[in-house]
């Protein structure tokens, strides 16, 4: 968080010293995943855009998605998986200073994904003396989207002002997971690897964002 | 007036019911009153002729052909029935144990040269299993088989007896009904167990109630019949109980050669766990070897879990070392006593087997063979004498195995039966094993210690000894170990005196010494508890994914101490567990 917080820091202070409009936006999405056992939900989001020309910005976002897992047996178990994909894009605007301004926007990042079993699973086995536990690994994401600025209120300079933002972005994600069952008693312990997890998920969301 | 002859009806009523409980027959005033035990015998004198001695014949054989040949075939067929030799119009079943030259290879040549013989000599062949031809055949071609140089060894066929006579309260007990209603974890479906046993009887009626809806069969039998007997329903009945999901295999078998080729079987089914609660006399040396040992082997190299019944021994076992104070060539039991006795009810069957420990190497086909020669009487005791019944006096010069059997005897009186055993030709003094069969309470000078039936031996087998499902007391009958190589055994202890559709429920009279063996009870004997250990085996396999070494580990870890503090020879590791420890 350290180092997001940082490149947050980077891109206002270049923009402020170069006078180039940037956009702080906050957003709401629904999150799709693409694999049939990890369930849909509502991910709020933030970005950060910093406009190195008019037509073109570099964007820090980020997100916070978190699905429940229905599980299967060559997948994660029930559970609950959060995903934090923070992602820097680069923002094509297409006809910036309009009411209305396309994007088309691409990036790539790293997924701060987690993964949490379902309580009442880790009981029932702790009840029987065993430890149950799956976990998934951080890893890598892509970016591509495209959206709409529509401007509430326009600024000075293009890509300033208040807008009402409306994306579709495809997120692509990959993961390994691991598991492990341990008997209390003997210490015999089963463990497995959860290779290739998918994390593919389309996002489709509105969002509000402020230019200076 | 009616009021009156109510009220006469009721005091009747009334004095009949107190009349019934008042005099209702106590479990000692229904037992037969049995004599004391005969004092000390002394066979000083007593000899017994060597009337067979072709060393290529077992001894019955040898003696069935001697009787056919002498007196007739009359004769022979009384005889055949009296031991339990397999006997009908075609012949008598046999196996001729072909020599092996090349078994290296995996070839039986002379196993091919012997079934050509058994047909050229009228027989018929029934099965076969490397250098094992297993044939009927006419008594009279006997001596024709054994003299073809091919021919190491003509035999009866060993067979198995299983080891009970008893719901499979057996999963609350250890707590597989915990383990059910979790899911299964990275694994799908229920693995495939076996139960091999000697036969279904009304398998068919439990089939989606106290069995899955549907089960595989398949009978090796000569006859092909899978319902010779009834017993192997009920274990089927608690593996299905303790794992429902599993997929039932029921194989049965009647003899050895039958019994090998089943286990090949089992194991390109893809089997995972085998319960067995069948037990074998006088088939391995006590030290996990012999061919029934073998089997197990071979299962655990394809990795299966093999859960056998320890055996209901313990109180028809004798072993000591030969001792004979009086040097008139017979065994000492007890000093001054020569005859080790056992009582037997009326009607009831008995049988005596004996071995001891001169088997030579195990070669992975046959034992080497013993050079010990010692000999054995059947005695019983009526008219305050011992009379002799019948002898065993098989020859050991060097290749057969040290065994003597004498059975199957009745009387139509309850009575006391004994054994005396000779050295006939022994340059040392062996340890000697004696099994009695068909006894009610504990032989004369009983040793449970030791009283493991082969497979229960093997390192291979996960020994199940039985305890009460009630309060996990040790079951009189259990067999005990150690094995004679000194590893402990049992390796657990599982419930017994369970209910089944089978056998009965547990509301039913408590099969206890001497109770008739088809009496309506609840299912007894480490026959109940072989199958409960198979199916805890098979539930955990189903709901883990441990591999099949480990869910023994976990069993271990988890097993209930009883007895002595840690593993001991009675209960093993413990009683079977898999509630949370």
């Amino acid at each position: 968080m350290k180092k997001i917080g940082a490149l947050c820091f980077m891109v206002l202070s270049l923009s402020m010293a170069s006078g180039a409009a940037i956009r702080l936006g906050i957003s709401s999405s629904y999150a799709k995943h693409l694999e049939s056992n990890f369930g849909n939900g509502l991910a709020p989001g933030f970005s950060l855009a910093y406009d190195v020309t008019p037509m073109f910005a570099v964007e820090v976002r980020g997100a916070l998605f978190a699905s429940t897992v229905t599980g299967s047996t060559t997948s994660l178990s029930q559970g609950k998986m959060t995903m934090v994909p923070v992602e820097i894009a680069v923002v094509a605007r297409f006809g910036a200073g309009k009411k209305l301004v396309p994007y088309a926007v691409v990036g790539g990042g790293y997924g701060l994904h987690s993964f949490k079993l379902d309580s009442q699973i880790v009981n029932d086995w702790s009840n029987l003396g065993l430890t149950l536990s799956e976990s998934i690994k951080k890893g890598a994401t892509i970016l591509i989207g495209a959206g709409l600025d529509y401007a509430l209120k326009t600024g000075p300079k293009p890509g300033q002002g208040i807008f009402l933002n409306f994306e579709a972005r495809y997120l692509m994600g990959k993961t390994d997971g691991s598991w492990s069952l341990t008997d209390n008693a003997s210490q015999e312990k089963a463990t497995g690897v959860l290779g290739g997890l998918k994390l593919d998920s389309l996002l489709i969301g509105l969002g509000v964002k402020y230019g200076f | 007036m009616k009021k009156q002859k109510f009220n006469l009806l009721f005091v009747v009523f009334c004095a009949a019911v107190f009349g019934l409980i008042l005099f209702a027959p106590t479990k000692a005033s229904l037992q037969v009153t049995r004599p004391d035990i005969p004092g000390p015998v002394d066979l000083r004198g007593v000899e017994m002729v060597k009337d067979v001695l072709n060393p290529k014949i077992e001894y019955a054989l040898g003696k069935l052909y001697h009787i056919y040949r002498t007196e007739g075939a009359d004769k022979a067929r009384e005889f055949a029935g009296q031991r339990d030799i397999d006997l009908d119009e075609n012949g008598v079943c046999v196996v001729a144990e072909a020599v092996i030259q090349n078994a290296s290879l995996g070839l039986y040549l002379e196993a091919s040269i012997v079934k050509f013989q058994v047909q050229a000599l009228g027989g018929k062949i029934e099965t076969t299993y490397q250098n094992l031809v297993q044939s009927r055949l006419p008594i009279p071609s006997l001596e024709a088989l054994s003299a073809n140089p091919a021919v190491k060894f003509v035999r009866l066929p060993l067979k198995a007896a299983p080891m009970a006579e008893i719901v499979s309260e057996g999963v609350a007990v250890t707590g597989a009904d915990l383990w059910q209603s979790i899911a299964a974890y990275r694994n799908t479906g229920g693995p495939n167990v076996c139960v091999l046993d000697a036969g279904f009887k009304g398998y068919k009626d439990l089939l989606g109630t106290e069995l899955p809806a549907s089960v595989t069969t398949k009978s090796f039998r000569a006859d092909g019949n899978l319902e010779a007997d009834v017993h192997g329903a009920a274990c089927a009945e608690i593996v299905h109980d303790m794992a429902p999901n599993a997929n039932l295999w029921l194989v049965n078998f009647g003899t050895d050669v039958e019994q090998h080729n089943a286990v090949d079987y089992i194991i390109s089914q893809g089997v995972k766990v085998i319960s067995y609660s069948m037990g074998w006399w006088n088939a391995g040396d006590g030290k996990g070897t012999g061919p029934i040992c073998a089997d197990v082997e071979k299962a655990k190299a394809a990795g299966i879990l093999w859960s056998s019944s320890a055996g209901n021994a313990a109180e028809t076992h004798w072993e000591g070392t030969f001792t004979d104070a009086d040097n008139d060539g017979w065994l000492d039991f007890a000093s001054g006593d020569e005859i080790l006795s056992w009582w037997v009810p009326a009607y009831t069957l008995t049988a005596v087997f004996i071995n001891w420990d001169d088997w030579g190497n195990w070669n992975g086909s046959t034992y080497s063979g013993s050079n010990q020669d010692y000999n054995a009487t059947l005695y019983y005791y009526y008219g305050g004498t011992w009379r002799a019944a019948a002898s065993s006096i098989g020859l050991q010069s060097g290749s057969q195995w040290p065994t003597e059997d004498i059975g199957y005897w009745y009387a139509t009186s309850g009575r006391y039966w004994g054994v005396g055993i000779k050295k006939f030709a022994a340059t040392r003094n062996c340890k000697i094993e004696v099994f009695a069969y068909g006894n009610s309470g504990a032989v004369e000078y009983n040793v449970p210690q030791g009283s493991l039936l082969s497979p229960a031996d093997s390192p291979s087998a996960i020994t199940v000894g039985a305890t009460d499902w009630q309060d996990d007391s040790y079951h009189y009958y259990s067999s005990q170990g150690p094995t004679h190589d000194g590893r402990t055994k049992p390796d657990f202890s599982a419930p017994s005196g369970v209910s089944t559709v089978t056998y009965g429920a547990t509301a039913s009279p408590v099969m206890g010494k001497g109770t008739a063996l088809n009496a309506p009870a609840a299912f007894y004997g480490t026959s109940a508890s072989a199958p409960c250990m198979a199916g805890a085996l098979a539930l955990l396999l189903e709901k883990t994914p441990y591999s099949a070494a480990q869910v023994r580990n976990i069993l271990n870890a988890r097993a209930l101490d009883l007895g002595d503090p840690g593993e001991d020879n009675k209960f093993g590791k413990g009683r079977l567990n898999l509630k949370k420890k």
